[in-house]
């Protein structure tokens, strides 16, 4: 076993996480680490307000005598801001193999305050999802972005992007993986308005649900204030299709044939391009595009999930049962593909289900 | 639909106070019974607060539901108790005059 053989270099690399000859010092402001243990260490005193030990030590035990704690090779420990190994705290070497990204963090904390438990898995799923969104381009377009698998209703009405909470009303099921209106009372109110959202106008929106389970003529996500919507529904007969609005009933409106209403849909509207998108387990696909005048205005009522809001009352929902969905700036083909990936990926990898 | 019939005040009143018992518990307006206007049948005019059994065991948080909240038990209490609830049509609460 060696002393001290932290490796210094490529642990500053990795962010927050500060070591010196006698010390290992995290101070990463707002994320976690992930540490791991390369060679069997011994620690001495730990003084820390947060460590939760991936190798089943208590994680309210938060000093441990000299000598007294020897970990192996195989533990993964994770680590928050402020944590200090006091000196000659260890002996052996130290690694950093992954950091959370300070958002998921975020995200991923406010659900277990939530009672959610989160397990690795899902939360190496959640990291890669924001990591990958800020990467390529689309995470910054989200206004707003729901995942409400969590089989309770204040973790599911947590925004993964705004930290804030919408609010559901009436009776909803909260199921394992979606979340769905059990009768014609239940609705999801965002609390957002198009009208409100920064880069979000006639030319320029984006909306998106991940439909585990279609049902009828369903009214997605939206809001509508007479002829002015920002809507993504569907209908069940001629085989299934999808009638995207933004920002306008009349020259916004685009009907597609879908083939069918269940997978991620989406629809979005950029310099003038106007489409709308399905992305199932075995493809994604453009239902429809075509280039026009924009027309319309943001309505100034909220955004509803699972009914829409028609000049402030829920209106006109089936009971699609919902894993995902969204609504914001106007991207790029590339970027909804990118994201619909993505929320595929985190659905399937979170829930254990599989897109259909 | 399962829940009480009231008059539109009574019921704006219980979603308030819905909202106020979490901002006590420090939680953001996460969840709420809501509260409809009935438009047409015997009690058009009056207002909806869902309240079935299915309801009323929702899941909240921390394996909570509404029933482990001793505010929900007087709410209830104030509406008439659980025997008070009525079976209303869900089309009672459809706007005729709204286009969908």
């Amino acid at each position: 076993m060696s002393t001290n053989a932290v490796e210094k270099e490529s642990l500053g690399k990795a962010g927050g996480v500060y070591a010196d000859s006698s010390s290992l010092t995290v101070s990463n402001p707002t994320g976690f680490a992930w540490l791991q243990i390369l060679e069997d260490t011994v620690f001495d005193t730990i003084t820390t307000p947060n460590v939760d030990l991936m190798g089943g030590l208590d994680p309210t035990n938060t000093t441990f005598s000299a000598g007294s704690v020897i970990l192996h090779p195989v533990t993964r420990f994770r680590v928050q801001s402020g944590v200090v190994f006091a000196a000659n705290a260890y002996s052996g070497l130290v690694g950093i193999v992954a950091q959370t990204d300070p958002d998921a963090a975020a995200y991923i904390a406010a659900i277990e305050g939530d009672g959610v438990v989160v397990s690795e898995t899902q939360r190496n799923a959640i990291n890669t999802f924001y990591t990958t969104g800020k990467s390529e381009g689309w995470y910054s377009k989200f206004s707003r972005f729901y995942l409400p698998i969590w089989g309770s209703a204040a973790p599911n009405s947590r925004c993964l992007v705004s930290e804030t909470s919408g609010t559901f009303n009436g009776n909803v099921t909260q199921g394992s993986g979606f979340i769905a209106r059990a009768d014609s009372t239940g609705f999801f109110d965002t609390s957002a308005n198009a009208a409100s959202l920064t880069g979000v106008d006639n030319d320029s929106g984006w909306l998106g649900v991940l439909v585990k389970t279609a049902t009828g003529n369903d009214q997605y996500l939206g809001a509508q204030s007479g002829t002015n919507l920002f809507l993504l529904r569907s209908i069940r007969g001629g085989g299934g299709s999808i009638t995207s609005e933004i920002m306008s009933s009349a020259g916004g409106r685009f009907d597609t044939s879908s083939g069918g209403n269940a997978g991620i849909i989406s629809a979005r509207r950029l310099s003038g391009t106007r489409a709308n998108m399905k992305r199932t387990s075995s493809a994604r696909s453009v239902l429809g595009s075509s280039t026009d005048a924009s027309e319309g205005t943001p309505p100034s009522f909220s955004m509803y999930a699972l009914q829409k809001n028609n000049a402030g009352a829920p209106s006109a929902g089936e009971g699609s049962e919902i894993g995902a969905f969204w609504f914001g700036q106007g991207v790029t083909d590339q970027q909804d593909s990118d994201c619909t990936a993505a929320i595929e990926t985190l659905w399937e990898t979170c829930t254990g289900l599989s897109l259909p | 639909m399962i829940g009480f019939i009231t008059d539109p005040e009574t019921a704006a009143a219980i979603v308030k106070g819905i909202a106020a018992i979490l901002d006590a518990h420090g939680q953001p307006n996460y969840w709420s019974t809501g509260s409809y206007p009935i438009y047409s049948g015997h009690y058009a005019g009056m207002a909806f607060i869902p309240a079935s059994d299915e309801l009323l065991a929702t899941p909240l948080r921390k394996g909570l539901t509404p029933m482990d909240f001793q505010e929900t038990h007087a709410m209830i209490d104030a509406l008439g108790g659980r025997d008070a609830r009525q079976d209303l049509d869900p089309q009672a609460i459809i706007n005729p005059d709204q286009e969908i």
